[in-house]
């Protein structure tokens, strides 16, 4: 694999988020790639969700745009986390867990594959592909999951970072009605 | 009936209203924006929402009527602030609540077309369970994947009321 300085993982919240303004925040996160020089990471599980669908195109969601910006180059599918990597899937059982004591539900309604960036992320870090990286998502406890438990595993606070989809570019936090703002 | 005017501050009157409320999104959008901009006159409204002066001076004139909002001045042009609204229904098990937040989740169906899809495919009810949702979410309690199983639904519809309501929470 390619040694990336920083990797930025987007996770299906934020590529739902966009779908809903496709023009406007698909257009603003291909802008964020380009000027950090990167191409933004999705994992096979975030595809699999955002495009799986298509029976919903009753909603403004634009599906066909993540395969566009796949196609343009600015974002790619990873590969599965190693799960068979005991520390991998150690650090995906815990963000479950820590995800169902922030929501205060049973571990049940989580599954281990909505973890996965948590999970591709300690991966990276781990083979040295990457020196930082930084998971966007508007799912508030996957992100803290990530950012309390990657640490753990003898990383520097600064070499992880979560963002919702709003500081990565203001457009992607813009209500779609100004008028209540 | 002993008195000549009758009293229409009383709950089934009020909750008369607040039904009307939700039935017109365009109404609700009245509430909504004399709550965010307190001291609103009808002029404003009329500017913002595009709608006939009136049109406009009688939702106002209900809305004041049923005691959500009210003059602020004694000058002309009169300028309005809103009261909460804050009415539980019980029917069996089932309680939901109206409230300024349902009022404003009605009102963006006019401008936000995901919203006007959602409450077309699972009703108010499902509105007002998705607002639940979207408190949670907006307080960092919950995922979208955890709406879609407790709801089933997929976890892309999940996401899209999700994002569509989540500003509901975040003023």
């Amino acid at each position: 694999m390619e040694y990336d300085d920083t990797v930025v993982f987007i996770d299906s919240s934020v590529l739902i988020s966009c779908g809903r303004r496709q023009s406007t925040r698909f257009q603003a996160l291909a802008r964020e790639a380009r000027q950090r020089q990167t191409v933004f990471r999705i994992s096979p599980q975030v595809y699999a969700e955002v495009t799986g669908d298509r029976s919903l195109n009753e909603y403004t969601t634009g599906d066909y745009a993540v395969d566009e910006a796949l196609e343009e180059g600015w974002m790619k599918v990873t590969e599965s986390p190693s799960y068979s990597n005991s520390d991998i899937s150690t650090v995906m059982d815990q963000a479950r867990s820590f995800i169902a004591s922030s929501s205060n539900r049973s571990e049940d309604i989580i599954e281990k594959a909505d973890t996965e960036m948590v999970g591709l992320a300690l991966e990276l870090l781990l083979t040295d592909t990457a020196d930082r990286v930084v998971l966007v998502t508007n799912d508030i406890p996957l992100g803290e999951a990530a950012e309390s438990l990657l640490p753990q595993y003898g990383f520097d606070t600064e070499q992880i970072s979560w963002l919702r989809g709003g500081d990565l570019a203001d457009e992607l936090g813009e209500d779609f009605v100004p008028e209540f703002d | 009936m002993a008195t000549r005017e009758a009293n229409w501050d009383t709950p089934l009157n009020t909750g008369g209203e607040a039904f009307e409320l939700l039935g017109n999104a365009r109404k609700a959008w009245i509430y909504t924006y004399i709550q965010h901009h307190p001291s609103t006159t009808i002029q404003d409204i009329v500017e913002t929402l595009d709608l006939p002066q009136r049109t406009v001076y009688e939702y106002v004139e209900d809305l004041e009527g049923a005691g959500f909002v009210h003059q602020s001045n004694d000058g002309r042009p009169a300028e309005y602030r809103a009261h909460d609204i804050e009415l539980q229904l019980v029917d069996g098990e089932t309680k939901r609540q109206i409230t300024p937040e349902l009022v404003e989740a009605i009102a963006r169906r006019t401008r936000d077309e995901d919203i006007d899809t959602f409450i077309d495919r699972h009703g108010l009810d499902g509105l007002a369970v998705a607002l639940e949702y979207a408190r949670e979410y907006a307080d960092g309690s919950v995922t979208h994947q955890i709406m879609a199983r407790e709801q089933e639904l997929s976890p892309l519809e999940a996401g899209v009321i999700l994002d569509a309501l989540r500003p509901v929470f975040e003023d």
